[in-house]
C-alpha cells in the first residue's frame, strides 16, 4: 500500500474546492438572471435562485463585517422579544380600557333605572 | 311557512328559472351557463339582503367550494343599505358606552359616512387624548370613525341562518345546491357572522396588524380607541385617501403607483409567510392609498390564520409555483390537505405542469388564471380542497388584481420569489429538518461519489 501523500491530499482538496467554486458561481449567475422568461423551471431553478440569494446575503455580510456590525443579529432578536412583551401589555391595557367602559355603561344604566 | 321563507324560496326559484332561460335550457356552452347562474344568484342574494349579503361575501372568497364564476360574481355584490336613523344609532352607542354620543365625543356626525347591512359608520372627533395599543397617541380633537352595529341586524342575520338551515335540508334545495355541503357551510357562516357581530374582534385584529407592520412606514392601520368601544361600537382613527377605484385622482396627486403595487404585494407575502395572519378580503374598497403614499388597510372582517407548519408548506407550494415545479407543488399541497389519490397522480402532475407552463412562464405570470385553473383541475379530478387552501389562492389572486390596478405590469410571482426562496432556505437551518434530511443527503452524496 502506497504511503499517505499530504501534497496529493491537499491538491485533491484544492481541486474539489475549485470545482465546487466554479459550480457555485455558475449557479449564482443562473439564479441572478432567472426570470419568468429564462427560467427552465423545476427544482434546479429553485436551487439556482437560492444560491443567488445566498450570494447576495454574503455580500451584505461582508459589508456588515467591514463596518464592524457583524453581531447585531442578537440585538434584533432581543428587540423583537421586548416588542412582543410591550404589545402584550398594551393589548391588556386596551382590554382593561374596554372593560372599564363596559362597567361604566352598566353602572350608568343601573343608576338610570334606579333613579 | 314564514313570510321570510316564502320570500327566500320565491327569490331563489325565480333566479334559477331566469338563469335557465338565459342559458337556453342548458344548450349554451358550459362557461356561459355557469356565468348566467352566477349572475342570477348574485342578484337574488342582493335582493334578499340580510344574511344573504354576508353569505355572498363569504362565497366570494371561496372559489374552491363554489367555483371561479360564482365567487367572481359575488365579488360584485354590493352591501349598501339606507342608514338607520340617528336616534337608533345613538341608542346603541348609549347602551354600549353608557353615555350619549354627544357627551362621549367632541363632535359626532349624525349623518352616516357609509352604511352596510350589519353596521354603519359615523365620523366623530375625540374629546380626550387616547393612547392606543400600538402607535402614537391620538390627541384630543383627532378625527375618528365610529362603527355601530345596526339595531336588530344581529337578530335578523341569525334568524335568516335558522331559515336557511331549514330550507337547506329540503329536497328542493338539495337539488339546487348539489355538491355543496350546506350544513357545514352554514356552520362556518354562522361562526363568521357571530365574530362579525362583536366588533371587538375586528379591533383586536387591527391592533395585531398594526404591531406586525410596525417596522414598515408604508403600511397604515387605523388605531383603535378601546375606551370608546363595546361589542356593538368600534371607535377607530379615521383614514384619509383614495379607494383603489379612485386611483386616477390619486395618481394625479403624485402617488407612486408602481412602488405601492410592489409594496402592497410584498406586505401580503409577509402576512402569509412571516406573521401567519393575512387580510383575506382585500377588495378595493378595503384598501386606501393615502396622500403620503401609504397603503391603509381597513375592515378586518375576514382574516386567514396559519400555523408555523402551514407557513412552511405554503412557502414550498408557492416556491413550486414560482419555479414551475409540479412535483414539489403536489408533495407540499398534500401536507396542506390536498390529497391526490395514487391512481390520479400522473394525470394531475402532467396537467399541473401544463398549467404552470401556460400561466407562469413566458416572461410574466398570471396567478389568477393559474390559481383558479389549479382549483378547477382539482375539482375536475374530484379531489377535496381544504377551505384554507382555497381562501389563500383566492387572496393571492385578489392581491394580484389589486396590485395590477395600481400598476398593470406587476408580476406578483416575481414579488413572491425572494420571499419563498428565503423562507425555504432558512428552514434548512432548523435542527428538526437537519436531523430528518441529513442522513438521506449524506447517502445521496456518497452514492453520487461512488457511482
Amino acid at each position: 500500500m502506497a504511503g499517505f501523500d499530504p501534497m496529493e491530499f491537499f491538491a485533491l482538496w484544492m481541486f474539489t474546492h475549485e470545482e465546487a467554486d466554479e459550480l457555485m458561481r455558475e449557479a449564482v449567475e443562473r439564479g441572478r438572471t432567472v426570470s419568468g422568461e429564462g427560467m427552465s423551471g423545476g427544482p434546479d431553478a429553485f436551487t439556482d435562485g437560492f444560491m443567488a440569494m445566498v450570494a447576495a446575503e454574503k455580500e451584505r455580510l461582508k459589508e456588515r463585517i467591514a463596518s464592524g456590525g457583524a453581531d447585531v443579529v442578537g440585538a434584533d432578536v432581543s428587540d423583537e422579544r421586548f416588542d412582543e412583551i410591550k404589545f402584550e401589555v398594551a393589548e391588556l391595557r386596551g382590554r382593561l380600557d374596554q372593560m372599564q367602559r363596559t362597567l361604566d355603561a352598566i353602572a350608568a344604566h343601573v343608576g338610570a333605572s334606579g333613579a | 311557512m314564514s313570510a321570510r321563507s316564502r320570500e327566500i324560496i320565491g327569490t331563489l326559484i325565480g333566479a334559477v328559472l331566469r338563469a335557465t332561460v338565459t342559458a337556453r335550457f342548458g344548450l349554451t356552452p358550459a362557461p356561459a351557463r355557469r356565468a348566467a347562474f352566477a349572475l342570477e344568484w348574485r342578484r337574488a342574494f342582493e335582493s334578499l339582503g340580510g344574511a344573504f349579503l354576508k353569505l355572498g361575501q363569504m362565497i366570494s372568497v371561496r372559489p374552491d367550494e363554489f367555483g371561479d364564476e360564482l365567487a367572481g360574481e359575488m365579488e360584485r355584490l354590493r352591501d349598501q343599505v339606507a342608514p338607520a336613523p340617528y336616534e337608533q344609532i345613538a341608542a346603541v352607542v348609549e347602551l354600549g358606552l353608557g353615555a350619549t354620543p354627544e357627551s362621549l365625543f367632541a363632535s359626532f356626525e349624525k349623518e352616516a359616512l357609509a352604511s352596510a347591512s350589519v353596521a354603519q359608520v359615523h365620523a366623530a372627533v375625540l374629546g380626550d387624548a387616547y393612547r392606543p395599543v400600538w402607535g402614537e397617541e391620538l390627541p384630543a380633537g383627532a378625527q375618528v370613525v365610529v362603527k355601530v352595529i345596526r339595531p336588530g341586524a344581529g337578530e335578523a342575520l341569525l334568524a335568516d341562518i335558522v331559515e336557511a338551515r331549514r330550507l337547506g335540508s329540503s329536497p328542493l334545495m338539495h337539488r339546487l345546491l348539489r355538491g355543496i355541503d350546506v350544513a357545514a357551510l352554514l356552520d362556518e357562516f354562522e361562526d363568521s357572522v357571530r365574530r362579525e357581530l362583536d366588533l371587538r374582534v375586528e379591533g383586536r385584529i387591527a391592533d395585531r396588524f398594526a404591531f406586525d407592520f410596525r417596522p414598515d412606514p408604508k403600511i397604515a392601520v387605523p388605531r383603535i380607541v378601546w375606551s370608546l368601544t363595546s361589542p356593538q361600537v368600534l371607535t377607530m382613527e379615521r383614514m384619509y385617501g383614495w379607494r383603489l377605484s379612485e386611483l386616477d385622482e390619486a395618481e394625479l396627486a403624485g402617488v407612486d403607483a408602481h412602488g405601492l403595487a410592489v409594496h402592497g404585494a410584498t406586505a401580503f407575502m409577509r402576512q402569509v409567510m412571516l406573521y401567519g395572519r393575512y387580510h383575506a378580503d382585500l377588495h378595493p374598497s378595503n384598501l386606501f392609498v393615502t396622500p403620503d403614499s401609504r397603503i391603509a388597510y381597513l375592515d378586518f372582517g375576514i382574516v386567514g390564520h396559519l400555523t408555523d407548519a402551514e407557513r412552511g408548506d405554503i412557502a414550498q407550494v408557492l416556491a413550486a409555483f414560482v419555479y414551475r415545479d409540479a412535483d414539489r407543488a403536489l408533495r407540499y399541497s398534500a401536507n396542506l390537505g390536498v390529497h391526490v389519490p395514487p391512481e390520479k397522480i400522473d394525470a394531475v402532475r402532467r396537467e399541473l405542469g401544463e398549467l404552470l407552463d401556460a400561466t407562469m412562464g413566458g416572461g410574466s405570470s398570471d396567478f389568477r388564471h393559474f390559481g383558479f385553473g389549479f382549483l378547477a383541475l382539482l375539482r375536475r379530478h374530484r379531489i377535496a380542497i381544504p377551505g384554507g387552501y382555497g381562501l389563500l389562492v383566492k387572496s393571492l389572486a385578489t392581491v394580484e388584481g389589486v396590485a395590477r390596478r395600481l400598476y398593470p405590469d406587476i408580476d406578483i410571482m416575481e414579488v413572491a420569489r425572494p420571499f419563498v426562496t428565503r423562507m425555504i432556505g432558512e428552514s434548512i437551518g432548523s435542527p428538526r429538518l437537519l436531523q430528518e434530511r441529513l442522513p438521506a443527503a449524506w447517502r445521496a452524496a456518497m452514492r453520487e461519489l461512488l457511482a
